[in-house]
């Protein structure tokens, strides 16, 4: 186990996607549809990364990711937004959060491993 | 000088004056009585009324009725109404010293009782009782005159015309030196010594002579003063004038022929003569007499003014020898038979030739006279220049002609109302605008509120017409000698229909607008989740985590790839444009290096040229401007263009990008070795989803947007963008990107740093320095000199800022630092270090004694909330 992920999004389809991929690279992967479950996952099980969706319903990742920032133990776990969306006071403000990676969809696998590893510090 | 009116004159007595009146009604009487007290109560003096035909009963009811309360003055003894019993004939004796020691004591009393005078209205029927001493009343009134010149009194002595008689009168009215006859004051300007008057004739015609010369003198003045008056008037009083003329005409001529046939008649009577030849001298028409020939017998002098000639001179002469041939034969064929009738003639306009030859236009009025057998003796008559009057009113005909047009033909509607909104007059247009006639307008009320002198808005309701909209004016004026409105009405209904229609518009738009933009956000989402899940699970498969793919399976995955990157990039292509269009594309605008990016942007198109073994030839100036631009735009731009000549370039074709540094733009082209376009798709090159028959070579597809995207690029850049090609000879792409003078791009540059600064609740801050020559400097600095210092406290400056949040702009020979996420505090920190570097350098170059410089700094939103006012301090020089 090379670390354990976090994925936030209402889409299971798209989850499962990304689930099989990343433990294809050897990752642990914890899954949560919808902002509520996410954060209570995320308090709980404390992966070493999110990724957490923009667009969803009741929730959105960015309320998502306001209440993570606000706990002081999840604050220092790394955050990556799946976002369909290039709008840039979106970035703006989750960087005002102090989240600063994004991935677009329809994103590259690669592009997705590589954020990864990058943050987990880990090669494949 | 004549006063013109009584009343005024009343109201203007001082103390000291003795006057007299003569009046015949009760009324007179009355009317003087009251505004001699009244004005005694205005002047808070004392005041006495002696009262003698009329009881002290009369004159208070008399007060009540005009208003005057007294009440108060009479119960504080500020007013009294004595009868004579109690003055001038105490002890049944009138004694003029008497009289004047006790008016001495009265006048002391009223001093010291804290009044500012005496005033006394003096009613003078007891001389008539007659007694002991009354025969002194002359040599009273005379004393009177050296009492009350000097004094605070003044008193008012009032003579009952019915009663009096005329010799009296005639004696005592000149000794006062103003006159009051009925209401009308005069100032007597015979008054001089009573001897004189008490050593002539006494006759009642005397006195009416007197009286009657006084008025008539009076009347005269004001007639004349009128008529100056009404002469520099406007037109309508013009207008007025000419009324006026013909009512007082007929009386004057017809006054005059009556004093100079008296004058005939009565030749002993030479003063009176004397007193008509000064009226004659001083009036400004020219008078005359002719004989039964129609020979001048008399001419007063004033011909001499209006015609040249001196009045010996025309004697004997006819009128008609004083007009020209053409208008003696108009005046003879036109007016023979009334004086053949012998008849008056009034105001007949008549042009005559003066000595010097010069027209003249006279208005002549003339009656004849008879002997005492009752023919014909001749005419006597008066004329008056109206040369100036007649071009007054030509010019006045004229120019209301003009102004006329103009008011007749103005597309705004023009309305005279009366002080009480009633029309008097309309225009045209006016009649157009509210759809009505003026006969039904002309009278009525006109309706609107008159408001102040600004444009206001109005709702027009018309009879047979929709209701419309103006635009109303209201301008104080005169109309006819009256106080009037003059209103200007602008038709707007057409301009406010379309506003409105433009309003109704613009918010359609607006909603077309957020729908677009909903889209763009939906499309961006809901296409892409699912692109994605598609895209993942087609990579897993066929990077085999869920097994081994046979050839096959290998192939058909890869197909399924392939298109879902097409897919992918159609849809970022048309998000792309749709934003484009829908104006959310912001640029970041930074200089940027176009030779650093097209390598950028070949390198990584290199691998799919390679495939085709194209080759790549990049030619660009030595020293190439920096361009202001997008760098990601930029990259855009090229990636597209070349992207695109490698997809129509044949195998081991030709790529050449060359950049081009002109005057005032930078010129980009990329040609290809491609089999070209034929001309009839080159227009159509640019629009979107147009792929023609242009053979691609192997490789991804493209979407039909990308030169649509390129286009919309440039233009973004305010830049142009063409291409040149021929059937089989390649394609050339061009695109140019103006340059921007150093002030726009630095307004541009700190307008987009404060926005960012206000979207991320940041500061920013510029900081500019300035080079000042120390006066007389020991050494002369170029222009160029200056640039090449200015270029190394540029690099000496970048030394100690960060590069990616700061940036250089030299703009008329200062140097802008504009600084990023930075605060006051920073600032300092940042100038102390460059200011001390760049004093090394200035030591180094031996400058310290040529030059200083100046640092100004900007803080937003501290010092400045715009760009402009952040760069008007930043340039600042005093210091």
């Amino acid at each position: 186990m090379v670390g354990r992920i976090l994925i936030i999004d209402d889409e299971p389809e798209l989850v499962k996607a990304v689930e099989v991929r990343l433990k294809a690279s050897g990752y642990d992967v914890e899954v949560a549809y919808d902002g509520k479950a996410g954060i209570d996952k995320a308090k709980r099980v404390k992966p070493d990364l999110i990724l957490l969706d923009f667009v969803m319903p009741m929730m959105d990742g960015y309320e998502v990711a306001r209440e993570l920032m606000a706990d002081l133990e999840i604050k220092q776990i790394p955050i990556i937004v799946l976002t369909a969306s290039q709008q840039r006071d979106l970035k703006t403000k989750f960087r005002e959060l102090g989240i600063n990676a994004f991935i677009l969809k329809p994103f590259e696998t690669s592009d997705l491993l590589e954020m990864v590893n990058k943050y987990l510090s880990k090669g494949i | 000088m004549w006063m013109q009116d009584g009343i005024e004159t009343i109201l203007d007595l001082k103390a000291g004056m003795h006057i007299g009146q003569i009046y015949q009604t009760e009324a007179e009487h009355r009317y003087i009585i009251m505004l001699f007290l009244q004005q005694g109560l205005e002047k808070n003096e004392k005041m006495i009324s002696i009262v003698d035909a009329h009881t002290p009963k009369d004159i208070l009811e008399y007060l009540k009725e005009e208003g005057l309360d007294v009440e108060k003055q009479l119960e504080l003894g500020q007013f009294t109404l004595i009868n004579p019993n109690e003055s001038y004939t105490k002890n049944g004796v009138f004694d003029p010293d008497r009289m004047i020691n006790l008016l001495k004591l009265e006048t002391e009393k009223a001093s010291n009782e804290g009044y500012s005078g005496l005033r006394i209205t003096d009613e003078m029927t007891w001389a008539l009782k007659g007694g002991s001493g009354f025969e002194r009343l002359i040599e009273y009134e005379t004393k009177l005159n050296n009492f009350f010149s000097g004094s605070n009194a003044a008193v008012i002595c009032q003579y009952d015309k019915r009663r009096f008689d005329a010799e009296t009168l005639s004696k005592v009215l000149p000794i006062h030196p103003i006159v009051v006859i009925g209401t009308e004051v005069y100032e007597n300007h015979s008054y001089g010594s009573p001897e004189e008057f008490i050593s002539q004739e006494p006759s009642e015609a005397i006195l009416n002579n007197w009286i009657s010369n006084l008025i008539q003198r009076k009347k005269q003045e004001a007639e004349r003063e009128e008529i100056l008056c009404s002469l520099r008037e406007s037109r309508e009083e013009l207008t007025s004038l000419f009324e006026l003329s013909r009512l007082i005409e007929i009386p004057i001529t017809q006054r005059l022929s009556r004093v100079l046939e008296r004058l005939a008649v009565e030749e002993g009577l030479k003063k009176s003569e004397e007193r008509i030849r000064n009226l004659l001298e001083t009036t400004s028409d020219w008078i005359w007499e002719v004989d039964q020939q129609g020979r001048f017998t008399y001419a007063s002098p004033k011909v001499k003014d209006l015609l040249g000639y001196e009045p010996e001179e025309i004697l004997g002469k006819t009128p008609f020898d004083l007009m020209t041939h053409d208008e003696a034969k108009r005046i003879r064929v036109e007016f023979g038979p009334v004086f053949k009738d012998k008849k008056p003639v009034h105001l007949l306009e008549n042009i005559n030739v003066r000595r010097d030859g010069h027209p003249v236009v006279l208005e002549t009025s003339c009656v004849p006279f008879f002997d005492s057998d009752g023919n014909l003796s001749g005419y006597r008559g008066v004329d008056r220049d109206i040369t100036g009057r007649k071009l007054i009113e030509q010019k006045l005909r004229e120019s209301e002609a003009r102004f006329r047009g103009i008011v007749d033909m103005s597309v705004d509607a023009i309305l005279v109302t009366d002080e009480e909104r009633r029309v008097e007059y309309m225009n045209p247009s006016a009649e157009e605008i509210f759809a009505c006639k003026k006969e039904d307008l002309i009278g009525k009320d006109f309706g609107f509120t008159i408001t102040g002198t600004e444009y206001v808005e109005i709702n027009i309701s018309r009879l047979d017409k929709e209701p419309g909209t103006g635009e109303m004016k209201v301008v104080e004026t005169e109309w006819l000698g009256k106080k009037a409105h003059l209103v200007i009405i602008r038709d707007i209904t057409k301009r406010k229909d379309m506003e409105n229609e433009l309003l109704r518009t613009n918010e359609e738009l607006k909603k077309v607008d957020q729908l677009k933009s909903d889209f763009i956000s939906t499309v961006s989402h809901e296409l892409r989740t699912p692109l994605t899940t598609i895209k993942e699970f087609a990579s897993i498969i066929s990077d085999e985590i869920p097994g081994k793919l046979t050839k096959e399976q290998r192939e058909y995955v890869d197909i399924i790839k392939g298109n879902i990157d097409r897919l992918a990039r159609l849809i970022n292509d048309l998000l792309d444009i749709s934003k484009i269009e829908a104006g959310r594309v912001e640029l970041k605008k930074a200089f940027i290096d176009l030779i650093h990016i097209v390598e950028g942007v070949v390198s990584t198109l290199k691998a799919e040229a390679d495939r085709k073994h194209i080759a790549f030839k990049i030619l660009f100036p030595a020293s190439l401007s920096e361009v202001f631009a997008d760098p990601d735009k930029m990259v855009q731009v090229f990636t597209n263009l070349i992207g695109n000549a490698i997809k129509f370039t044949p195998e081991n074709g030709k790529i050449t990008i060359e950049i081009k540094d002109k005057k005032k733009e930078i010129e980009c082209i990329v040609s290809d070795t491609g089999i070209g376009i034929a001309p009839e798709n080159i227009k159509k090159l640019f629009s979107r989803f147009r792929q023609f028959n242009r053979e691609a070579g192997a490789g991804s597809k493209g979407t039909g947007l990308g030169l649509a995207i390129t286009k919309e690029l440039v233009e973004m850049h305010q830049g142009k963008i063409w291409v040149e090609s021929k059937v089989n000879k390649g394609c050339k792409f061009f695109f140019s990107l103006s340059k921007q003078t150093a002030e726009t791009i630095l307004d541009e540059y700190v307008t987009k740093e404060i926005r960012e600064a206000m979207n991320s609740n940041r500061k920013m801050s510029l900081m500019v320095i300035s080079i000042v020559k120390i006066k007389e400097p020991t050494l002369k600095l170029s222009s160029e000199r200056i640039d090449a210092i200015l270029k190394d406290i540029v690099e000496i400056s970048k030394g100690w800022l960060r590069r990616e949040q700061s940036i250089i702009l030299n703009v008329s020979k200062k140097l802008f630092i504009i600084l990023t996420n930075c605060d006051k505090e920073n600032l300092s920190k940042i100038r102390k270090r460059i200011k001390s570097a760049l004093r090394n350098y200035l030591v180094q170059k031996e400058l310290t004694r040529t030059i200083k410089l100046i640092f100004n700094l900007v803080v937003y939103p501290d010092d400045a909330q715009d760009a402009k006012i952040m760069i008007q301090k930043g340039s600042k020089e005093s210091r």
